[in-house]
């Protein structure tokens, strides 16, 4: 936990700003005021064991990127090990471990002599290990790093993308779990709906994007049907409102194994029920 | 019939050949296979179905293919395997409001296997 340890305030800031609000007064119900300013007390007063905690209760809360894998050999490096740059914050049971890495930007800022110079934002992640399945998660940060700087900001770089992490993974052999079986057995079952979606023909990728968002099974019965067949490629479902899902929306690529939380989940839950249920229907 | 209905007949009795899923087989593109057209016409897993094409690939009913996939999906190349793609490939992506060619490396791009029904291939 030495990152978290040795953070500014500032860092332990923005990292608490990657919460919803309605978790972050559950978490310290006697502060008040606008997000930013609890983010902000709890950032001076909580001890960082305790920011810790909070991280990992409530990781699943927030916006971020699932990358579903096969099941780890063995012989196969654990992802711990391909994550040299990101600091073990902790564990939960025996599979489920915490991560905090560091987003590095480098910012050319004119202001009004040209400088240029690094950044970071501290990176949640998690790595989760099923029986039939490893799964990555990031929290997307969101923060416009832009926003740190007075002057005209001519150009951000960002050093260690998710995509970078995936082809260090993929070389080390770890390979995407198939998720087609396990999201159209779910869509079947009027749990959800797909509004947006790519998809691969023999020999064509083709793109649908309905109408005012309306669902493709409720609206297109023959390009439903179509698409069970085939290999989903980008998809963006809206969750029945009778599941009493968290989760409205989300965006999965079934072919890659990728699943995205762009917003935070409603109520209590969390999009860890929403992965679950993929995988339980996957088998 | 064609070869690849009379090999899955042959393979396994348990694949419930209903008169849809023959129908559906033979209106498979030959030139184009994949995993999830075995595996969603007989409800059966991914490994399953995976299984199920490199056992025709071991039969001779069957040749397995890579191909390279641009960041919009769209298929740039492909290769017997992975070893043989081209070393960079051409795709298009939108810069300034225009849509503009790009390269990229194939070994950072995705990459999907296929199965071509091999030409001649007696029931």
């Amino acid at each position: 936990m030495a990152t978290l340890q040795s953070a500014s305030q500032d860092d332990v800031r923005r990292t608490l700003e990657l919460f919803p609000v309605s978790v972050l007064k559950a978490g310290w119900g006697h502060l008040r005021g606008t997000k930013e300013e609890l983010c902000a007390q709890i950032a001076e007063q909580a001890d960082r064991a305790g920011v810790a905690q909070f991280i990992m209760q409530n990781f699943a809360r927030c916006k971020q990127h699932t990358y579903v894998l096969q099941p780890r050999h063995a012989d196969q490096a654990s992802p711990e090990t391909l994550l040299p740059f990101a600091d073990a914050m902790g564990q939960v049971g025996q599979d489920t471990f915490f991560f905090l890495g560091s987003a590095v930007y480098t910012v050319l800022v004119r202001d009004p002599d040209f400088r240029q110079e690094d950044v970071s934002l501290l990176w949640p992640m998690r790595v989760q290990y099923r029986e039939g399945a490893t799964i990555i998660s990031f929290i997307v940060l969101e923060r416009d790093v832009r926003t740190f700087y007075t002057g005209d900001v001519i150009s951000v770089r960002r050093h260690r993308e998710e995509r970078m992490l995936l082809e260090d993974l993929g070389m080390a052999g770890y390979q995407s779990l198939d998720l087609n079986k396990g999201i159209k057995a779910l869509w079947a079952s009027d749990y959800m709906d797909a509004f947006r979606s790519k998809f691969k023909k023999a020999r064509s990728t083709t793109t649908e994007n309905m109408d005012r968002e309306r669902g493709i099974k409720a609206t297109d019965a023959a390009l439903y049907e179509l698409m069970q067949g085939l290999p989903l490629f980008d998809t963006s479902f809206r969750i029945a409102p009778a599941s009493g899902s968290p989760v409205e929306i989300f965006q999965v690529n079934p072919t890659d194994g990728t699943i995205r939380m762009t917003r935070y989940t409603e109520g209590g839950g969390d999009s860890d029920e929403l992965v679950d249920r993929i995988l339980e229907a996957n088998i | 019939m064609n070869s690849l209905t009379g090999f899955l007949k042959r393979i396994s009795k348990k694949l419930l050949l209903t008169p849809d899923r023959l129908k559906a087989i033979s209106q498979l593109d030959p030139s184009h296979i994949y995993v999830e057209n075995v595996r969603a016409l007989f409800g059966i897993s991914t490994g399953l179905a995976k299984r199920f094409c490199e056992f025709a690939v071991r039969q001779g009913v069957l040749e397995r293919r890579v191909e390279v996939r641009c960041p919009d999906q769209s298929v740039a190349a492909d290769a017997p395997d992975v070893a043989r793609l081209p070393p960079t490939v051409s795709c298009w992506a939108e810069e300034n409001g225009m849509e503009v060619q790009v390269t990229y490396e194939s070994a950072r791009l995705r990459k999907s296997e296929f199965y071509v029904l091999r030409e001649g291939r007696a029931a």
